[in-house]
C-alpha cells in the first residue's frame, strides 16, 4: 500500500538495484572480524570430553588427575552442572547437564577449561569414565513402533519446554516426541475418483551443512556478575533466554555479542558451544573459548534430519491429482532441539505449491540414538519435496503427460485456498517452471556425448515458507551530519542483510547507501529478533526498518515543520533536506536541525522504532487448519541437464537453471547469489554428501571423506543460471520475500529425475551414489531404450 | 572404559623439533631413536594430518627440508632422478619431466589440491605408502627404483618392492629415501593413469590403473605392457596375468575385455567409505579396458592427453 | 619448550617466541596477529588457511612455524596497498564474490598465485586452481567470474 504509493511518488533510489555490499571490502582485505579472530586476555581454551558410545549410563566419572593437571582451570562433570536446561524448545538435555545417560555418539560428558588447547586435550585423556553400554536403537522405523526395541528418552512426559511451542508427543510412541497433522477433504473419497495411484517411500540422508567455519563460541562474566557471550548464533535472542535461565540471570545482565559468522545453513540455529563456555568461564572465573574442531562438526555439530517418506497420490487420467497422503518419519537423533519445530514445518513444503482436494499429512519427530540433528537450509522443504517432485514425474510417465505440463495443472492459483485454510497469494511458480524450462530447451531431446555417457534432463518445483507470528526490532538513528544508523539483530551469515537493510533505509531516506551505516551484533543496543531462520530476516526486518525510519522521520519533521511554517504531515525529505511536498525550494538541511555539538533541537537523540509481527492464526491441532499458517511462500523451479556414465556410475551435472520468485529482489546480485550458492548445495547433496555411520558413530568426519563441492564439480561457465522471478508479496518490504532457503529445495529431485531421464533408473533415497545408479543401470536394461524416446 | 570419546580424536600434538642439514645427520637421528618415536616432516601433507588425528603421535619431529640439494631433477641417457624434497608441483610443470615423462607429470599433477602439491614431496609420497597414492602405479609401470641411504650405506630397490603395506616401506630404522630413478623407457613407449576419483581428482583414487607399454610392430600390439593397479590392494600391484594376455598381441576389444576381467579378478580391493569392494572389482574391469583401449588408440593416432 | 624464529610476511619481519608444534597458521593468527587466515579444518583440506609463501599457494595450517623460516610469507594483509586494492580483491568487490567471507581470503590468493604465473588462464586452469579452496555460499559462480575479469 504505502510502499506502492511511495514508487508512484519518484524514482526508486537504492530497492531493486545491485548495491556493493557494505562488508564486502573489509572481507576481501581480511579485516572482517569472525568469532576466533577476536582477542580477549587471560583466555582459556576449552575442550569437550564427548560419548564414544550411542547409549550408555555413565556409572562414575574421576577427573582427579584432569583437575590436578598444570594449566588446568576448571573441570566440569554432570556433578557440576546445575540441572537446568541446555536445550531450548523441549527441555531434554545433554548428558552433561542431565540424568548421566549418554544417547549418541558425541554426546557431552565433561569439559575442561586450560591455558592452551593442548593442556586441555591431554586433560580430557586423564579423565576416567566408567560407562555400562546400553542398547541402541538407530533406524528411525524401529525407534517409531509402539514397542520399540530402546525408550531413548523415558522421562520425555516431564520435560518442560522453555519455549510456548506446543509440544505433542505421541502417547503410544514411546520415542515420539513431537508429531503433526494436516486434514483436508476426504483422502479415501480422493482416491477413489483417481485413475490411477502412486504409492512410494522416499528417504533423505544424514548430513552435515559444512560451513567453512566451525562453531566456537567465548564467555566471560563481567565483575558486576552479568554474562557475556560471542557466538556466530543464528538464535540470538532464544541463546539470551537459555543463559538466563542457566545462570538465573536477568535479561538485562545477558549480552550476546556476534560477529560475522563463516556460513551456517542452519546448524548455528539452537545452542552448540554457547552453555558450556559459560559454565567454564563461572567455575575458572576466566573468559573461555570453546572451539568445535572440524571433526566435531561432523560428530557434534549437528545433522539434517534423516526423513522416511511414504506418499501416495490419486490423480486423474487427465493429469489432476485429486488426493494426497503424506506420512513422514522424522528420525530426530539424541535429542530434540528444533527439530520439534521442524515436524511441523516441513509440512508446509507439502501444501505451499499444489492445488489438492483431498489431503492427509502425519509427521513426527522420533528418538534415535544418533547424533542430533536441526534445522538445515529449507528445514524440511528440500525433503518433503525430495519425494513430492518425483511423484509428479512418476505420473506424468505413466499418464504419458510432459512433466511440466503436469505440475501447471496442478499449481495452485492465486486466490486458492491451500491444504492448510490458507488464501494462496503471491505464487511466482508458474513463471519459474516456464523460464527454467525455457532455459533448458525443455522441449529438446538433450545432445548425446557418445558412449560411455548418456544424457538426460530433469525437473523439479518447489517453496519455502516464512514462519508466522515472529518478531523484529530496528532502531535508527539519524547522526548530525544525515548517517542514517540502523541497527538490528539478525545474524550475518553472509546474505547480505546488512546491505539489504541499508538499501531500505536508503530508500526511506531517499539517500544514497553510502549514507547509511548498519550496526548488529551486540544485544547491548541492538534490539529483539526472532532469529535468523525461516527466510524470514529481510521481510520482518525489513518491515521493523522502514517503520523504524519513518519513526524516525516523523521526529525530523516534527522539528522542522514549524522552522517551514507547515505541518509535519506535509515534508518529506530526500539527500539530507527535509522539504515541503511538491516545493523543494521550502527546505531545511537535516544538519541545521541540530546543535553544533550533535543533539538535537528536541528530544536529545533522534532515535526511531519500528517492530514488526508478522501476522498468524491459531491453527487446529486436528486439522492443522488455519486462515495463515505461513507468512508466505517463496518458490522455486530447477532444471538440470546431466550425464550419467553407464560404467562406473557417476553423474556430471552439465547444467543446472534456477528460477526463485522472492517477490522483489532488493539487491540482484545478492539474490543470484544465494541461488547459484543453492545451485552448488543441491548438487552436493544430490549426490555426494552423506554423515556415513558404524554404530552409531561418524566415521566420515573430514572433508577427505565427506564431499561437498569444489570448484571443479561445478557447472561451466553460463551452465549455471540464477533466474529471479518477482511476484509481488503485498506484506513484504518494498513486496520482497525471502531468498536465503528456497534456493535448495528443488535441486535433489530435478537431478534424481533427469538421472531417470537419462537411464531409466529411479532412486528415491539421498545420495544418488554411483554404486547404486551402476545397480540400477544392470536392472533397468531393457527399459532404457523405451525412455529415451519418450520425449 | 574409554576416556577419550569419538568426536574429539582430532588434537594438536606436542613434540620436539629438529632439523637436519645433510642426510647423513638425518640418518644419525633416525638412527638415536631406534624406538621410532622420531618422524621426518617435508610438505607435512601427510604427518601434520596423521599427528593431528592421533594415528601417528611421534616425540621428536625432524625436518628435512632444512637439507640442501634434494630436490633436483636430473637426466641424462640412463634415467630420469628426481630428489625425494623436489615438491609435486615442480614435477607437474617441469618441461623436462612433461617433454620425455609426461606419464609422471599427469600423476603428479592428480594428487591433491594446488596448496597440497605446492608442499607435498615425491619422497612424503612414497614413504607415506598410502594405497591409493597416484604417482606410484606410473612410476611402478616405468620401472622406477628408489635410493635409500643409510647409516650403513646406500642401497637401490625397486619401486615395486618398496611397498609392503599401508604407510609400510622396506626402509630400516635409520634409512632414508633420498631419489627416485626412472630408467629411460624404450622408444615408442607409452603410458597412461586413468584414475576413478571421489567427485574430482582432488579427491583419493578409488581406483588406480597405469599401463605403461611400448609399441612394436603394429599400432594394436603393446609389447611388455606393465598394468599396475592403485587403491585396490595394500600396496599398488601389478597384474602379470591380466599383462601377460595383451603383451605382443594383436589387440581387439574381446582381448582387452578378457585381460580387464582377469585384472580385476587379481586384485583384491577391501570395502571402505570410498567404496564397496564389489564396485571397486567391477571398476577396475571398467579402467583397464579404458587405459588400454585409450593406449591403443592413441597410438593410432587419436588424442591422448596423457601418455 | 618455546624458541625464538623469525618469520617475514608481508615483506616485515616478525620476531615472536613460540612453541615449535605451532603451525605457521596458528602464529600468524595468534602471535602476530594476522587474522585473514582462517583455521576451517586444519587438516588442508579446506584452503581457509592458504597463504603464499615464495608466490605459491599452501595450506598454513600445515606448515610448522619454524618451517617457515626465511620464506617470502604473503597473506591478504599483504595484497592491498596505500594505492588502493589489489586487482583481484576490486574484482571481488565488483563481481560480489563473497558472501559470509570466510574462504575469501585463502580463495584470492590462491588466485593470485594463479595470475603471477599465469595471467590469461582458461576458465579450467582458474577452477584446478581454487579446487583446494572450498565455499559453501558462493557455488564458485561469481568467484570464477571475478578471477577470469583480472585475467582478460
Amino acid at each position: 500500500m504505502l510502499e506502492i504509493e511511495k514508487k508512484k511518488m519518484r524514482n526508486i533510489v537504492a530497492v531493486g538495484k545491485s548495491v556493493q555490499r557494505l562488508d564486502i571490502v573489509e572481507k576481501v582485505t581480511g579485516r572482517a572480524k569472525f568469532g576466533s579472530d577476536f582477542v580477549i586476555g587471560r583466555r582459556l581454551y576449552a575442550k569437550v570430553l564427548r560419548s564414544p558410545y550411542p547409549h550408555a549410563k555413565i556409572i562414575d566419572i574421576d577427573a582427579t588427575k584432569a583437575r590436578s593437571l598444570p594449566g588446568v582451570r576448571a573441570v566440569l562433570t554432570p556433578q557440576d552442572i546445575p540441572h537446568e536446561v541446555i536445550s531450548p524448545l523441549l527441555g531434554d538435555q545433554y548428558a552433561l547437564c542431565g540424568d548421566n545417560i549418554v544417547r549418541c555418539v558425541g554426546d557431552p560428558v565433561a569439559a575442561v577449561a586450560a591455558d592452551t588447547t593442548e593442556i586441555a586435550e591431554e586433560a580430557l585423556e586423564l579423565i576416567e569414565v566408567d560407562y555400562e553400554v546400553l542398547p541402541a536403537v538407530y533406524d528411525g522405523e524401529e525407534a517409531f513402533r509402539k514397542d520399540p526395541p530402546v525408550v531413548v528418552h523415558p522421562g520425555l512426559s516431564n520435560y518442560r519446554p522453555l519455549s510456548g511451542l506446543p509440544i505433542r508427543p505421541d502417547p503410544e510412541r514411546p520415542n515420539v516426541c513431537q508429531t503433526y497433522k494436516i486434514r483436508s477433504g476426504d483422502v479415501e473419497k480422493g482416491f477413489e475418483e483417481a485413475d490411477l495411484i502412486v504409492e512410494r517411500r522416499y528417504t533423505t540422508s544424514r548430513i552435515q551443512h559444512s560451513p567453512i567455519e566451525c562453531h566456537q563460541a567465548d564467555a566471560w562474566f563481567e565483575p558486576d556478575g552479568s554474562l557475556t557471550v560471542r557466538s556466530a548464533t543464528q538464535t540470538v535472542y532464544d541463546l539470551k533466554e537459555v543463559l538466563c535461565n542457566i545462570f538465573h540471570l536477568q535479561p538485562s545482565k545477558v549480552r550476546i555479542l556476534s560477529g560475522y559468522a563463516g556460513g551456517s545453513f542452519g546448524c548455528r540455529v539452537g545452542i552448540r558451544c554457547e552453555p558450556i563456555a559459560a559454565l567454564l568461564a563461572q567455575k575458572s572465573k576466566r573468559p573461555v573459548r570453546l572451539a568445535f574442531t572440524r571433526e566435531e562438526m561432523f560428530v557434534f555439530g549437528c545433522h539434517r534430519v534423516p526423513y522416511t517418506i511414504d506418499i501416495k497420490d490419486g490423480v486423474k487420467k487427465d493429469g489432476t491429482l485429486t488426493a494426497r497422503e503424506i506420512k513422514a518419519i522424522l528420525a530426530i537423533g539424541a535429542y530434540s532441539e528444533w527439530a520439534v519445530l521442524l515436524v511441523k514445518r516441513a509440512a508446509a513444503g507439502a501444501v505451499g505449491t499444489y492445488r489438492i482436494p483431498n489431503f492427509k499429512l502425519d509427521s513426527y519427530g522420533t528418538y534415535t540414538n544418533l547424533p542430533i540433528t536441526c534445522a538445515f537450509r529449507g528445514f524440511g522443504c528440500p525433503e518433503i519435496e525430495w519425494s513430492i517432485e518425483q511423484q509428479m514425474d512418476i505420473i506424468a510417465e505413466k499418464l504419458e503427460i510432459d512433466p511440466v505440463e503436469i505440475r501447471k495443472k496442478n499449481i495452485l492459483n492465486e486466490g486458492d485456498k491451500d491444504v492448510s485454510g490458507m488464501i494462496t497469494h503471491s505464487i511466482g511458480v508458474r513463471k519459474c517452471i516456464d523460464e527454467v524450462a525455457k532455459w533448458i530447451n525443455w522441449g529438446e531431446r538433450p545432445k548425446e556425448k557418445g558412449e560411455p555417457w548418456k544424457i538426460g534432463k530433469g525437473i523439479a518445483i518447489g517453496n519455502k515458507s516464512v514462519m508466522a507470528g515472529s518478531t523484529s526490532v530496528i532502531i535508527v538513528k539519524v547522526w548530525q551530519d544525515g548517517m542514517i544508523e540502523v541497527r538490528h539483530s539478525a545474524a550475518q551469515l553472509g546474505q547480505g542483510i546488512m546491505t539489504t537493510l541499508a538499501q531500505i533505509a536508503a530508500e526511506e531516506f531517499c539517500v544514497s547507501v553510502e549514507a547509511i551505516r548498519v550496526l548488529s551484533g551486540d544485544t547491548a543496543f541492538c534490539p529483539f529478533d526472532s532469529g535468523t531462520v525461516a527466510s524470514r530476516s529481510l521481510i520482518h526486518n525489513g518491515n521493523a526498518a522502514i517503520a523504524a525510519c519513518r519513526d524516525a522521520k516523523q521526529q525530523l519533521f516534527k522539528m522542522a515543520a514549524p522552522k517551514l511554517g507547515v505541518f509535519p504531515e506535509d515534508l518529506m525529505t530526500s539527500n539530507g533536506k527535509i522539504y515541503k511536498k511538491g516545493v523543494p525550494e521550502r527546505s531545511i538541511n537535516i544538519m541545521d536541525l541540530f546543535t553544533p555539538q550533535g543533539v538535537p533541537l528536541e528530544g536529545g537523540e533522534i532515535l526511531g522504532r519500528g517492530s514488526y509481527t508478522g501476522p498468524v492464526e491459531r491453527e487446529d491441532p486436528e486439522s492443522g487448519q488455519s486462515g495463515r499458517s505461513v507468512f508466505d511462500y517463496s518458490h522455486t523451479a530447477n532444471a538440470v541437464e546431466l550425464g550419467v556414465n553407464v560404467e562406473t556410475g557417476e553423474i556430471k551435472v552439465m547444467r543446472s537453471g534456477m528460477a526463485c520468485d522472492v517477490g522483489k529482489a532488493i539487491n540482484p546480485k545478492i539474490v543470484e547469489g544465494q541461488i547459484e550458492g543453492g545451485i552448488a548445495m543441491g548438487i552436493g547433496i544430490a549426490l555426494y554428501e552423506e554423515v556415513l555411520l558404524e554404530d552409531g558413530a561418524p566415521i566420515n568426519t573430514s572433508f577427505t571423506d565427506y564431499h561437498i563441492l569444489t570448484a571443479l564439480d561445478m557447472p561451466r561457465g553460463e551452465n549455471s543460471k540464477a533466474i529471479i522471478v518477482e511476484t509481488p508479496e503485498p506484506q513484504g518490504p518494498f513486496q520482497a520475500k525471502g531468498a536465503g532457503e528456497v534456493p535448495l529445495v528443488a535441486s535433489a529431485p530435478a537431478i534424481a529425475n533427469a538421472v531417470y531421464n537419462a537411464v531409466g533408473v529411479r532412486i528415491r533415497d539421498l545420495p544418488l551414489h554411483r554404486e547404486k545408479i551402476l545397480e540400477g543401470i544392470k536392472m533397468a536394461k531393457g527399459k532404457t531404450t523405451k525412455l529415451q524416446n519418450a520425449r | 572404559m574409554n576416556s577419550v570419546g569419538l568426536g574429539c580424536q582430532f588434537r594438536h600434538p606436542r613434540f620436539r623439533y629438529l632439523e637436519a642439514k645433510s642426510v647423513h645427520e638425518a640418518c644419525s637421528l633416525l638412527s638415536e631413536h631406534k624406538d621410532r618415536t622420531i618422524k621426518f616432516i617435508a610438505g607435512g601433507t601427510d604427518l601434520m594430518v596423521a599427528m593431528r588425528r592421533g594415528k601417528v603421535t611421534p616425540k621428536y619431529v625432524l625436518n628435512i627440508k632444512t637439507i640442501p640439494n634434494l630436490d633436483y631433477i636430473h637426466h641424462d641417457d640412463e634415467s630420469l632422478r628426481i630428489g625425494a624434497l623436489c615438491t609435486l608441483d615442480v614435477i607437474e610443470s617441469s618441461l623436462l619431466i612433461k617433454e620425455k615423462f609426461p606419464l609422471i607429470a599427469y600423476s603428479a599433477h592428480q594428487i591433491g589440491t594446488q596448496q597440497i602439491r605446492n608442499l607435498g614431496t615425491i619422497g612424503g609420497n612414497c614413504c607415506n605408502a598410502s594405497p591409493s597414492a597416484d604417482m606410484a602405479p606410473s612410476l611402478i609401470g616405468f620401472g622406477a627404483k628408489v635410493k635409500i641411504k643409510g647409516l650403513a650405506g646406500d642401497r637401490i630397490v625397486n619401486l615395486s618392492d618398496f611397498f609392503e603395506g599401508p604407510g609400510e616401506t622396506v626402509l630400516q630404522a635409520d634409512e632414508m629415501l633420498t631419489e627416485i630413478q626412472v630408467p629411460n623407457p624404450v622408444p615408442h613407449t607409452r603410458g597412461v593413469y586413468q584414475k576413478l576419483q571421489g567427485r574430482t581428482k582432488i579427491d583419493l583414487a578409488v581406483v588406480g590403473v597405469a599401463v605403461v607399454a611400448r609399441f612394436g610392430r603394429k599400432a594394436d600390439i603393446l609389447e611388455d605392457p606393465r598394468i599396475v593397479l592403485g587403491a585396490v590392494a595394500s600396496t599398488p600391484i601389478m597384474v602379470q596375468e591380466a599383462e601377460t594376455i595383451i603383451g605382443g598381441k594383436s589387440l581387439d576389444d574381446d582381448l582387452i575385455r578378457k585381460a580387464a576381467k582377469i585384472a580385476s579378478e587379481e586384485a583384491k580391493p577391501i570395502s571402505d567409505v570410498r567404496a564397496s569392494a564389489n564396485y571397486r572389482k567391477q571398476m577396475i574391469e571398467v579402467m583397464t579396458y579404458q587405459a588400454v583401449k585409450f593406449l591403443v588408440t592413441s597410438a593410432q593416432g587419436r588424442p591422448n592427453h596423457n601418455a | 619448550m618455546k624458541s625464538e624464529i623469525r618469520l617475514k610476511v608481508n615483506g616485515v619481519i616478525y620476531e615472536v617466541y613460540v612453541e615449535p608444534w605451532k603451525s605457521l597458521l596458528e602464529v600468524l593468527r595468534e602471535e602476530i596477529g594476522l587474522t585473514g587466515a582462517k583455521a576451517g579444518c586444519e587438516e588442508g583440506k579446506c584452503g581457509a588457511c592458504t597463504v603464499l609463501i615464495n608466490g605459491k599457494a599452501v595450506n598454513s595450517c600445515l606448515i610448522l612455524a619454524p618451517q617457515a623460516q626465511g620464506m617470502e610469507i604473503t597473506t591478504i594483509e599483504g595484497l592491498e596497498t596505500a594505492d588502493g586494492l589489489h586487482p583481484l580483491q576490486q574484482a571481488f568487490v565488483d563481481h560480489f564474490a563473497a558472501q559470509c567471507g570466510f574462504c575469501t581470503p585463502g580463495m584470492i590468493l590462491s588466485a593470485k598465485a594463479l595470475l603471477d604465473k599465469n595471467p590469461n588462464p582458461t576458465e579450467e586452469e582458474v577452477r584446478i586452481a581454487l579446487s583446494g579452496n572450498l565455499c559453501r555460499c558462493t557455488g564458485y559462480v561469481k568467484i570464477v567470474e571475478a578471477v577470469l575479469s583480472v585475467a582478460k
